[in-house]
């Protein structure tokens, strides 16, 4: 079986979906959170947002050091993420931004 | 060896107008283009924005040199600055704004091009670079130059229409085949001032298209 790398989905070796650019799947993990009222488990955001592992921590990573979400921890260590402000900002902003991307083929 | 050679009298002082408005638009493309690789880390649009923020140095210092030559403040710039004659100013003035619009070009002509090597746009800078400065009419092969960049980038921007059918990647691809085609009547304007003319409102079409563009995607 081959493993791709990115968001396309693995299922017996073959390419389920077409390749997400960069912006669409940091909107997807986003609007992910912002449904689960606000407050998302890793594995909830994962699934949904048809990530590996590696490219889940990758993503989390980055959109907390973009600041567009924020990591709270329970009792028990449980993990959850956050939209901020400006999380919510760049869902708003996405649409935009997308059709700037394509206007100018810089996707 | 001042853009204001070859234009009609008639002229003087709007073509300063028509830079300072593209000078505006290409900055305000520029810096969306940074927040939006600020926002989602796309290398392209980085590159695309400094290629832009380029463009729009090359237009502010193109207006500028032109009204100090409208305004023959040139001479009092020459006794502040303790150089010898007005021409150096304008010379100054010129060389700038061609080195600066075809380092933007190129940047542009990269991002077009997809390539993830930095060398092909070092290369391209490098050669066309030294070809304006050995070159015996550098305002001619700058021209030449740009007109050919700018053919491919907009070759890239009707695919792009092509692919992707839509008003806002129509309105790309017209605007650079205006800018295109502006450029090339620059080209022609180094005998014939009409064409002066008509390469700035061609111009002015290519940033009118632009702004369309940015409406739709505001919208």
């Amino acid at each position: 079986m081959r493993v791709y790398h990115d968001s396309n989905k693995l299922v017996f070796g073959q390419k389920m979906s077409g390749k997400r650019g960069r912006i669409a799947i940091m909107n997807d993990m986003l609007e992910i959170i912002r449904n689960k009222n606000n407050k998302a488990k890793p594995t909830n955001i994962m699934y949904k947002a048809n990530l590996s592992h590696e490219m889940l921590i990758e993503y989390i990573t980055e959109l907390m050091q973009k600041k567009f979400i924020i990591e709270t921890k329970d009792k028990e260590g449980r993990r959850t993420y956050s939209l901020t402000d400006k999380g919510y900002k760049f869902l708003t902003d996405y649409k935009q931004m997308q059709g700037f991307l394509a206007s100018y083929d810089l996707n | 060896m001042s853009t204001i050679l070859m234009s009609p009298d008639w002229f003087f002082g709007y073509d300063v107008l028509f830079e300072l408005f593209f000078f505006i638009i290409s900055l305000a493309i520029a810096f969306y283009a940074l927040k939006v690789y600020h926002a989602t880390s796309q290398k392209l649009a980085q590159y695309f924005g400094f290629g832009f923020l380029l463009v729009a140095s090359s237009y502010l210092v193109q207006s500028i040199s032109n009204y100090l030559v409208y305004s023959k403040l040139n001479a009092q710039i020459c006794i502040m600055a303790n150089v010898s004659s007005v021409s150096v100013v304008d010379a100054i003035g010129t060389y700038a704004y061609m080195l600066l619009m075809i380092s933007g070009f190129t940047v542009l002509l990269f991002v077009s091009l997809k390539s993830d090597k930095m060398r092909t746009l070092w290369i391209l800078l490098s050669v066309s670079i030294i070809a304006i400065m050995l070159s015996k009419n550098p305002l001619y092969t700058f021209y030449l130059l740009s007109s050919i960049y700018l053919a491919f980038i907009a070759w890239n921007f009707v695919e792009n229409y092509l692919k992707n059918k839509q008003a806002m990647t129509l309105t790309v691809a017209l605007a650079f085949i205006f800018l295109w085609f502006g450029t090339f009547h620059f080209l022609i304007s180094v005998d014939h001032e009409l064409f002066y003319v008509i390469g700035h409102i061609l111009g002015l079409c290519a940033y009118i298209m632009i702004l369309i563009n940015w409406y739709l995607v505001r919208k």
